[in-house]
């Protein structure tokens, strides 16, 4: 089917070497792949749903026992400021903090 | 002056067939929609540059294209033959994506699964125009909408049509704004695009770390040959929630996921030389999937019609589309077209969840898809 030469005409006329057939789904299994594969996504995401829906009430039975862990709050160069941020804030900061000083 | 000669002969100008020409002018019309329409910017443009890199006619003897063995193009296509780049794509999108939506409000979860219909249904399709079993799974998950999963399962099936499928896949993703809002109106009443739905409540930091873990387990155990995606996606996600491995998860996101579109768009651009790209089987890709989106959508709002059959609190069909697994364009789509009904209905949020619910059942299709037809 591939076109040797590149002729964009020919490329058109290749388009009737494709064999259309409904025997070619049968053979390929193609129903039944595509039923089970449907069956399948549909159980996988229902079960996640199913999780996602226990999954509060789950939790109010276990916090009792196990209550939420705060996280310490673990700051990061990337994550918010940067490091010429914090020089300029600290700045404006000292400055402001000389201001008010100054009008004591 | 034979040398002169000999040069002119070997020059891209002699050498240029007019399939040559066609791809240059389907590189230059994605940078231009690119950049003038900002259609998947961020996508076209790298994939319209590398078509155009590589339908310049290569000189015989020297190992320049993406296909000579040594290249630079070579190596760098290796992450795309051997399905390197979708899973890292995967691991930046777990790290950008927040689970909330779809946690909150789990019955919209169904809503993705019910999108990848189109991955079936277009494989039947691709069987009955005569591909065989393995090109046509390849070539059904372009209705996933998921392009890194229409690169990975194709790399796995059928790598003689990586090229094809991979521009179709992401060609369409860009059109989604094209595709989906006729559709959506034609099987929705204006009524039904009224619908407001309740907002979503509000979920607990424990829940989002659970969820990458369990979520993970269920799928991978069902599916195992999701693994690599789902895992990433998943992982990725992980590292997101967790709350400390802030500097990880940003890299994921970010650099990461920035250096890998761009190697990937460049070098399946580059994978587009008309001597393997121009057939018959393309053409056939390219109907294939736009029926595959326009499929995935229409089952979509279906079913969400269907599930409206048994709820009391309703669900706006429209939020269906968003099942289709182009994240965040459909549920985009979804915002766009019911405000357009409505402006003060917002949709987005609620959209999201079937959106990140259609990125997992994409990538379990594939894994079923994989496990099945490798055989």
């Amino acid at each position: 089917m591939m076109l040797q030469n590149a002729n964009i005409t020919d490329w058109v006329f290749s388009m009737f070497n494709l064999q259309f057939s409904h025997q070619n789904i049968i053979n390929g299994q193609g129903f039944e792949l595509a039923v089970a594969g449907m069956i399948i996504v549909f159980v996988v995401l229902a079960t996640v749903s199913l999780f996602i829906t226990l999954m509060p009430k789950i939790l109010d039975k276990i916090n009792p026992y196990l209550p939420e862990h705060k996280h310490r709050n673990v700051e990061t160069p990337i994550a918010g400021i940067n490091s010429d941020d914090k020089a300029t804030i600290a700045a404006i900061c000292y400055v402001f903090h000389q201001y008010t000083e100054s009008k004591k | 002056m034979n040398i002169l000669h000999d040069f002119l002969y070997t020059t891209g100008i002699a050498n240029m067939q007019s399939g040559n020409l066609v791809m240059v002018g389907i590189g230059l019309l994605f940078i231009g929609l690119a950049i003038r329409k900002d259609y998947e910017p961020l996508l076209l443009l790298p994939i319209g540059f590398g078509s155009i890199v590589g339908n310049i006619p290569p000189i015989a003897g020297m190992a320049v294209g993406v296909y000579d063995e040594g290249s630079v193009l070579n190596y760098i296509y290796y992450g795309v033959s051997q399905g390197i780049f979708p899973p890292l794509i995967f691991l930046g999108i777990g790290a950008m994506t927040d689970f909330s939506t779809m946690l909150s409000n789990p019955r919209l979860v169904l809503l993705g699964a019910a999108a990848q219909l189109g991955i079936f249904l277009t494989l039947i399709g691709a069987l009955y125009l005569g591909f065989t079993p393995s090109e046509a799974g390849a070539i059904g998950i372009i209705g996933g909408a998921d392009g890194p999963t229409a690169i990975f399962l194709s790399a796995k099936l059928a790598p003689h049509l990586l090229g094809a499928i991979a521009i179709a896949a992401y060609s369409y993703m860009a059109l989604v704004p094209v595709i989906q809002p006729p559709i959506m109106k034609l099987l929705t009443t204006r009524k039904e695009r009224l619908i407001r739905m309740a907002p979503p409540r509000n979920v607990s930091q424990r829940e989002k770390i659970i969820f990458p873990i369990a979520g993970f387990l269920i799928c991978a155990l069902v599916a195992p040959g999701a693994i690599t995606l789902i895992g990433m996606l998943f992982f990725g996600n992980l590292l997101k929630e967790s709350g400390v491995t802030e500097r990880l998860a940003n890299t994921a996101r970010t650099a990461l996921i920035d250096i890998v579109t761009i190697l990937l768009g460049f070098s399946v651009g580059c994978s587009t030389q008309a001597q393997t790209f121009l057939t018959s089987e393309s053409m056939a890709i390219f109907s294939l999937g736009a029926a595959s989106f326009a499929v995935a959508t229409a089952c979509g709002v279906l079913f969400a019609k269907f599930m409206n059959l048994f709820l009391k609190e309703k669900i706006n069909p429209l939020v269906g589309a968003a099942g289709v697994s182009a994240v965040p364009d459909s549920a985009r789509v979804v915002q766009m077209v019911g405000q357009s009904e409505d402006p003060q209905n917002f949709l987005l949020m609620h959209a999201m969840a079937p959106n990140v619910a259609g990125v997992i059942g994409s990538a379990v299709a594939a894994g079923i898809l994989w496990s099945v037809l490798v055989r």
